[in-house]
Formats: structure tokens, C-alpha cells, sequence
């Protein structure tokens, strides 16, 4: 190390002009507040940000220059034999000379900050050393600034063809990463960490390229290009073979191999058969979403990722999924193109279309799968998915949220939040034509299974409210509903004979120390002018779910007395089988939580809703009331 | 010539290096002996430079071996560098730095150093410590560059045109001090040079290289017992072909007359190549090298 140590110094104390420049630079930082300066700032300020500026500015152009001339001028006038004739290996030659510039540039840097450190008293805040700032990134990069330029100054010295290849095999690696990278730029690849990560991957491949260069070229210009380029992107193909690698492992992994604790999953078809099911941000699996489209009844599944959303049709034939991600470019948040999938084929396979959306919401099929609701931009448009052709487009309402279905192949129902509004209008495909335009009070809604009938929640305090029933072609509302805590998502449940399943509960005082007031916990089932049928109490409940109908008359519920959602199996939750007739409650021999959300549209008896549970280990079943059957669909970690 | 690992300083052997199409060294070999002084010789472009830098690691070549103490000096460049040093034809020591921060430098990186030497030596020859190298006459970097070989007390001084740009009272005091300080250490040298008169005075062996072959490699005073050049007043027809035995490298003819330079005098022979009139001189080492290299066209 000592050679090493004697070559760093000397490259330091061959930069004195260097040295004397910066000091020269960090005292006429003292000197740029005296100048005129708009916007009256403090002295100190004005004197730290040029001598940020110039430190900067110094950082790059400084590593640049040096790195391009430290070594590569002595290869090219020959004087680099100087060392090569001495006791010096080649890494020590290539260590010891780097080192010794990249101290150069860090001591003038730090030439050029001092003034400015002395006068406002006070070092680099250590917030801006942590792991999560941009600042250890921007050193990295200084860092392979010299190496690069070193790399370059060798490859124009040696004057030989394969600077070709170096441009071609840059542009070919850029290209491949890029195209590599494209799924994980939206979570993680643009953080400064992965930045960090990959300059640091760089400037490791150009540091080993530059001693392997030294190590078999020595002296001769062409060769040490030579050795630098077969070992500089000897080591970006394995880098990137490797990371093709891994990117071609996280996506082939299958529903079984992800982890389901934070995932999710939906009900998609209203029948039950197709789910969609997704993880989080799998660290695990490259730090992306995985989704899937899977049968529930047989257990096959299709990689669906950067599906904004997914709609299957009534026959269960076709789905349709918006998809975010673009070939060559990142996966653009606001705009997604209509695939399209043969649920019946063996092996079914997404299909492109050309049929783009503005947004990102979810399309809807017609009953027949022959059509598919878009939504663009202001407009809902409606084409035929055989020939891609536009049957029809409608305006929608502005600055809203609009979930769109089919009530029946050639007429189209849009339920639109906004304002705490719900407007919903149906739409006559054929004659294009609106046929009605309703506006309710309330914000949240849930349409029945026909979509003849719409629920719609609107929220009087923060703690109670009314659900209101309107028929929604003709926005006659048929009645209403008070309700305590809340009366949404899985607490409001149409049923398979129109009525209405509601969940109440009354939430616990948000003061500590402060005793709950009596907690009425209890699932009501009301007709549709939205009189009372049939109360069932569930005491002690803190938490209530309401999974669905198994089979047409028995709602399956979820109750636990524990409000913790974040860990479903806290607070023992119990499975309960409510007879719809009779009222009568049988408690099932099952624990779980339910998973799947409805999309907003009243699934049918026996629909994969009122099925799907996760354990308490995180699998996924299929549990079956009837015979207390939980079949594993996914399995838990 | 023996060739053992016990006297072989340094050796070459069928080496090759090949730029582009040209065959710079073709299947070359070459061995130094401990304490001799061996100069190679050649035109331009002959592959002297190109020798050097494959005997000393600098250069790996396309196929042979070069070894240096018995050691494989492409791969054990650094190591052996500790009892080989390097005069360069171009001085490369840093420009930037001062002798004085040379010297300071190359004692930090070397295992043996003598600091009093260089330095005496440097002052020996007026050699200015505090001034930049880039700033010194090429006399004196010459110096700067002797003298930090010197400093490592090599056991191999490898001299690559060591003279080239120097006035004629420099050349000679260099080749002058070089007798005198390395016939004492037993100092084995290898001098490239076109300074033949100079050469002549301390080489013990000579190399001529043509076109990258070893044309001729003997010891100095072999070499010139065996050339001598022949002049005949009176040349019978069918002289030549009787100066054939006698290794006739080129014969020329004026008038009657013949001049002839052989590689392979016998006095016996030449006495019947005519009744009389016969002139037999010895050759100086330039006159060898000019018949053996001179008339070939050098191609680079």
C-alpha cells in the first residue's frame, strides 16, 4: 500500500495550480453578495450557494478533465512506461494514480466550500448524508465522472476502430436496459437508491475495466482500449444477461409464488369464476404489483400486469383489461389500451387492440362480450370489440369519477361521483342517445345485479346517514335507509332477491380513556322501499363484513371484536351463515376474513365474493358453507 | 555460447509481435549473459524498441517466451523490476515534478535506493534538483532518467538509445561512466543504440536486428576477427564464386579490380584468390553493421 500511497500523493501534489485555483474561486464567493443581488438575501446565503455552485460545477469538470488526462495523457505520449518500469503492479499503478485525483478533486471542492463552511459556521447538515437524499447519489455519480471520462480519453487516444464498437455496444446496452427496466421505472428504478445502486454497479465495471486495461495493455494505447472495452462490457452483458435473468424469474412467477398477505383480489365476473388477484410491492419479486386474471374453479391463471383494471363478460367468455405499460417507454399513469382475453381457449392469451383509453377506468363488456365501454377523456365511447370500430360516444359528466356498465347489449347505464353527487344516466347505444339523466344525493353508490336498482349512501355527520334506493332509469327513489358508522363497501350488499343486506356499527369513541357508548351491532335486511325485514343483532361486534350469498337465501357474514383491519385474524373472527327467512344465525366451523371486493356491482349467489377468504396464516380459499370445506387457492407465507 | 539459468540474465526466444500486417519480430531469440554488455543494433523500424519492450513486460508478444532472471517477464514485470532498470530513449519521468521530487518519489516505490548516489551524481553532471523535468535540456533528463536507474544498483541496465539527442562530450562521458561504474558492480547491460563508435568501445556482444530478425549475434570481438574486407587488384573470372567459402555478404568491381566483405576470413583461402594485390583490413563494428544492414530496404 505504500507505492499506492506514494502514487496518490504524488498526483495531489502535481494538482498545486489546481489547488491554488480553488482557493482563488472559494474567496471570490466572499466577494458575490457585494454585487447586486434582486431579491434581498442574506450575505451567508448568497455565499453559500455559489460556493455550492462552484463546488459543483468544480465536482464535475474537474473529475472530467482529470480523469480524461491523469493516465490517458501519459498512454498516449508514451510516458506512462515511467511506471510501468518501476516496481509498481498494475493495480497499484491504476489504484494509486485515481486515488490521487479523486483526492485532488475532493480536496479542491472542499477549497472552494471552506469560505463559505467557515462563514456561516457550520458543516453539511447530516440530514443530507442520509441513505434516502440525493446527495451519496450525486457522490456516486462524481465518482464515475473521472472513470468515464478516463474510459473515453482511452478509447479517442487509441485512435483504433473499436471506438465503434464502444458507440454501437453504448447505444445497444442503453437501449436494453431501458427496455429492461420498463416495469419496475414507475417503483423503484427512478428512486435515488436504484440510481445510486446503478452508478455504483458503473463505476465498479469502469474501475475493473481500467485496472484490467492497465493490467494487459500497459503501455500500449490500442491494446489497454482494447482489454478496457472486453472487460467493460464483458461486464455490462453479464450485468444485464443477469438482470434479464431476474426480470424474466419475477415475471414468471405464478399466483402460488407470491406472497398474499398484502395482496388483493377481486370478484371481476359477477359469476364467481374469474377473480382478479394482485400482491402489493413485492420486495421479494422486483418490488412491482403482480396481477392476475385466475379461474377460481380451475386454477388457471394470466399474468395481467400494469392492468389498470379488468371486466369479464355475463357469458364468461371474454375479458377485457386496460392496460398501462407501452413497449418502449415507461407505463403512462393516465392513459391505457383495451386488450382483450378467450377465457374459453386452453391456454388463454391477451390480445392488443387499438381501442385506447384517456384514463385509466375500468372498461365494461356487454352481456354478449361483443362491446366494451371506454371512457376518453370527457367522452364514454363505446366499440365493437370484433372490428375495433366506434359505435358510439357520449359525453361525460366533468370532473367526475363514472363507472361504467352494460344494463343489456345496446343500452349503457354511467353512475358518476361528484360533489357528493351521484348522477347517473342511461344511454341508448343504437340511436345514440341519452335516455335519462338522474342526480342523487351522496357521493358513494352500489348498483343491484340488473342494474335496475341503485343505493346510494350519503353521509348526514361523520357518523351516521342515509341509504337511499332509486330506480335508476327513472330516479324515482323507492325509499330509505338511517344507518349508524358507516354503510359502504362490504357493509351494503344488494341481494340475489332485491333486497338489501346492511351492516351497522357503532364506532368507538376516537378519546382514550373515554368508555364506548352502547355498541349496536347488527345486520339488517330491508326491502327496497327500505322497510326493515329482518334484524339480526351480532353483539360485541366491532367489525363487520359482509361476504355475500353462497346460496340464494343465506348471507355469509364476517364478524370480529377486534377493530384492528390491518391484522384481520386479531379479534377472533367469526364466520356466521345468516338464514334470510327465518333469521336464524349458525356460527361456521371456519376462521377467515373475506378478500374479494365486488367492483362495485352485486354479484351473483355463490359469486366468488361470498367464497374467498384468506386464513390466518395468509392463504387464499375457497370455503364452502355448506360443507365447511376452505379448498387453498393460494397459499399463504 | 552456454545458456544456462545460472548465466542467462536475460533470454528471448522465438518471439513474434505482429502491428496490423506487419511482423514486427519474427520468432526472434536472443540470450544475455550476466555482466556482458550486449548491444543491438538495427535500423529504424528494425524492431529494436519493440524488443526492449517485450523483453522488459511491457509489451506481451503474440507468441515466444522473454524472460528476465529465468523469470516470465510479461508476468512478473513488477517484481523483477526491483534488479532491472530502465533508461528510456525518450526521458518519461513526469513532467511536472522537479528531480529532487523524482528522486523522492522513486525511493518511496523502490526497495533498494540509493538517495546519495542519484543525488551526487545529478550534482556530479550540474543537474539542477529544483527545477521542473519538462524544463531540463535532454542532456540532462538523460541524466535525471541515469541516474534513477543507477539508484536501484540494477543487475540488468536496460539502455534504449540512451545517447540519442546528446551532444558528443555527453556521449562519450556516458558511455565513459558506464564502463567505469558498471565493470565494478558486474552490471549486465542491454544498449540499443545507433552510436556505433561509442558502442564499440564497451559492448562485449552484438545483435543486429533486420527486419525483425536477428541477422547476426555473436560476441563483439568474434565478430570482428571473422569480417574483414578483401580487395583484389587483379580478379581472375570466377573470383566470386572462390570468396563464396569465406561467407561473401556483398562483393563489388571496379575495372579489373574487387572489393569483397567476408563473414568468415581464413588468410589461407584469401592468399589463393590471387598472385598479389591482394588488401585484407579489419572492419570497424559500424562497417560490419553497414554490410550487414546497411543495403537492405527497411520497411515499417
Amino acid at each position: 500500500m505504500t507505492r499506492v500511497f506514494a502514487l496518490a500523493l504524488r498526483e495531489i501534489t502535481e494538482r498545486k495550480l489546481l489547488f491554488l485555483g480553488a482557493a482563488l474561486i472559494g474567496l471570490m464567493t466572499l466577494l458575490f453578495p457585494l454585487m447586486p443581488v434582486p431579491g434581498g438575501y442574506r450575505y451567508v446565503e448568497v455565499v453559500q450557494v455559489s460556493a455550492a455552485v462552484f463546488a459543483l460545477a468544480l465536482m464535475a469538470g474537474g473529475g472530467i478533465v482529470l480523469g480524461a488526462t491523469t493516465i490517458g495523457r501519459d498512454l498516449s505520449s508514451g510516458r506512462l512506461a515511467f511506471f510501468f518500469t518501476r516496481q509498481l503492479r498494475a493495480w497499484e499503478i491504476w489504484v494509486g494514480r485515481i486515488l490521487g485525483m479523486l483526492v485532488a478533486v475532493v480536496i479542491s471542492v472542499v477549497i472552494v466550500a471552506l469560505p463559505a463552511i467557515v462563514i456561516s459556521g457550520g458543516t453539511p447538515s447530516p440530514s443530507a448524508l442520509r441513505g434516502d437524499s440525493e446527495l451519496p447519489v450525486a457522490m456516486i455519480f462524481a465518482l464515475m465522472l473521472p472513470l468515464v471520462a478516463h474510459y473515453v480519453s482511452v478509447a479517442l487516444r487509441s485512435r483504433s476502430a473499436w471506438l465503434a464498437f464502444d458507440v454501437v455496444a453504448m447505444c445497444a446496452a442503453g437501449g436494453v436496459l431501458w427496455t429492461l427496466s420498463l416495469p419496475f421505472l414507475p417503483y423503484w428504478l427512478g428512486t435515488p437508491k436504484a440510481l445510486g445502486a446503478i452508478f455504483a454497479l458503473l463505476t465498479l465495471f469502469l474501475a475493473l475495466a481500467g485496472w484490467v486495461g492497465l493490467a494487459k495493455g500497459r503501455i500500449t494505447p490500442v491494446a489497454v482500449h482494447r482489454w478496457s472495452l472486453v472487460t467493460l462490457w464483458s461486464l455490462v452483458v453479464i450485468a444485464l444477461l443477469s438482470f434479464a435473468a431476474w426480470r424474466a424469474w419475477v415475471f414468471a412467477a405464478s399466483p402460488q409464488e407470491i406472497e398474499w398477505s398484502k395482496g388483493w383480489a377481486s370478484e371481476i365476473d359477477g359469476n364467481g369464476e374469474w377473480i382478479g388477484v394482485g400482491s402489493g410491492e413485492e420486495k421479494g419479486r422486483g418490488g412491482i404489483p403482480h396481477e392476475f386474471l385466475m379461474s377460481t374453479k380451475t386454477g388457471a391463471w394470466l399474468r395481467v400486469d400494469d392492468s389498470q383494471s379488468v371486466s369479464v363478460s355475463a357469458d364468461r367468455r371474454i375479458a377485457v383489461i386496460a392496460k398501462r405499460s407501452w413497449a418502449w417507454r415507461p407505463p403512462s399513469w393516465s392513459e391505457t389500451t383495451i386488450q382483450t382475453v378467450d377465457l374459453t381457449a386452453a391456454r388463454p392469451r391477451v390480445r392488443a387492440t387499438g381501442i385506447v383509453q384517456g384514463l385509466w377506468d375500468t372498461p365494461a363488456l356487454s352481456p354478449d362480450g361483443s362491446r366494451v365501454v371506454v371512457r376518453e377523456s370527457s367522452n364514454v365511447a363505446v366499440y365493437s370489440l370484433s372490428d375495433e370500430k366506434l359505435l358510439a360516444a357520449f359525453p361525460g359528466e366533468e370532473r367526475s369519477w363514472p363507472i361504467m356498465s352494460f344494463l343489456d347489449n345496446g343500452t349503457l347505464l354511467v353512475i358518476s361521483s361528484k360533489n357528493d353527487e351521484s348522477i347517473i344516466s342511461t344511454f341508448d347505444i343504437a340511436r345514440r342517445e341519452r335516455v335519462a339523466r338522474n342526480v342523487f344525493k351522496g357521493g358513494r353508490f352500489k348498483r343491484d345485479r340488473t342494474g335496475a336498482h341503485v343505493a346510494i349512501t350519503a353521509s348526514t355527520t361523520d357518523k351516521n346517514g342515509t341509504v337511499a334506493i332509486y330506480e335508476t332509469k327513472s330516479g324515482v327513489k323507492l325509499g330509505e335507509i338511517p344507518f349508524i358508522g358507516s354503510a359502504f363497501g362490504r357493509r351494503l350488499h344488494w341481494l340475489a332477491d332485491g333486497g338489501i343486506a346492511l351492516a351497522s356499527i357503532e364506532p368507538t369513541p376516537l378519546r382514550a380513556g373515554v368508555l364506548p357508548a352502547t355498541v349496536q351491532a347488527a345486520v339488517t335486511i330491508h326491502a327496497l322501499d327500505g322497510t326493515e325485514r329482518l334484524r339480526v343483532p351480532l353483539p360485541g361486534a366491532k367489525r363487520i363484513v359482509i361476504a355475500g350469498e353462497q346460496r340464494r337465501g343465506e348471507l355469509i357474514v364476517v364478524w370480529a371484536t377486534n377493530e384492528n383491519v390491518s391484522s384481520p385474524c386479531a379479534g377472533t373472527p367469526h364466520v356466521v351463515a345468516i338464514d334470510l327467512t327465518s333469521g336464524s344465525l349458525r356460527e361456521l366451523p371456519f376462521k377467515g376474513w373475506p378478500r374479494a371486493g365486488t367492483w362495485r356491482v352485486a354479484p351473483e349467489p355463490g359469486g366468488a365474493s361470498s367464497r374467498l377468504f384468506s386464513t390466518c396464516d395468509g392463504a387464499m380459499v375457497m370455503f364452502d358453507a355448506a360443507t365447511g370445506e376452505a379448498r387453498a387457492l393460494l397459499g399463504g407465507k | 555460447m552456454t545458456d544456462s539459468p545460472q548465466t542467462t540474465v536475460a533470454r528471448l526466444g522465438e518471439v513474434s509481435v505482429r502491428y496490423g500486417r506487419k511482423l514486427a519480430l519474427d520468432r526472434l531469440s536472443l540470450s544475455i549473459e550476466r555482466g556482458s554488455v550486449y548491444a543491438l543494433l538495427g535500423r529504424n523500424g528494425a524492431g529494436k524498441s519493440t524488443l526492449v519492450r517485450v523483453l522488459l513486460g511491457l509489451q506481451q508478444a503474440d507468441r515466444g517466451s522473454a524472460t528476465i532472471f529465468n523469470e516470465d517477464s510479461w508476468r512478473r514485470r513488477a517484481a523483477l523490476m526491483k534488479r532491472v532498470a530502465v533508461v528510456p530513449e525518450e526521458p518519461d519521468a513526469p513532467q511536472d515534478m522537479t528531480g529532487e521530487e523524482i528522486l523522492r518519489f522513486c525511493s518511496r516505490i523502490s526497495e533498494r535506493w540509493d538517495d546519495a548516489q542519484a543525488k551526487a551524481r545529478l550534482d556530479r553532471f550540474g543537474v539542477p534538483l529544483k527545477t521542473g523535468f519538462g524544463k531540463l535540456s535532454k542532456g540532462q533528463r538523460k541524466q535525471v532518467s541515469l541516474a534513477i536507474a543507477l539508484a536501484t544498483s540494477p543487475e540488468l541496465l536496460v539502455l534504449d538509445d540512451p545517447t540519442l539527442g546528446l551532444d558528443v562530450v555527453a556521449k562519450a562521458s556516458l558511455f565513459e561512466e558506464l564502463v567505469s561504474e558498471l565493470a565494478d558492480r558486474g552490471t549486465t547491460v542491454l544498449v540499443t543504440t545507433h552510436d556505433l563508435a561509442q558502442v564499440e568501445g564497451v559492448a562485449t556482444r552484438v545483435g543486429i536486428l533486420v527486419d525483425g530478425r536477428m541477422a547476426l549475434d555473436e560476441e563483439l570481438e568474434t565478430l570482428k576477427s571473422r569480417f574483414r574486407r578483401i580487395r583484389v587488384a587483379q580478379a581472375e573470372p570466377g573470383v566470386e564464386e572462390s570468396l563464396a567459402p569465406l561467407h561473401a555478404i556483398g562483393t563489388r568491381r571496379w575495372g579489373a579490380g574487387l572489393e569483397a566483405v567476408v563473414g568468415e576470413f581464413d588468410a589461407a583461402r584469401v592468399a589463393t584468390l590471387a598472385p598479389s594485390g591482394i588488401d585484407v583490413s579489419s572492419m570497424s563494428l559500424e562497417e560490419i553493421f553497414l554490410a550487414v544492414a546497411g543495403d537492405r530496404e527497411v520497411s515499417r
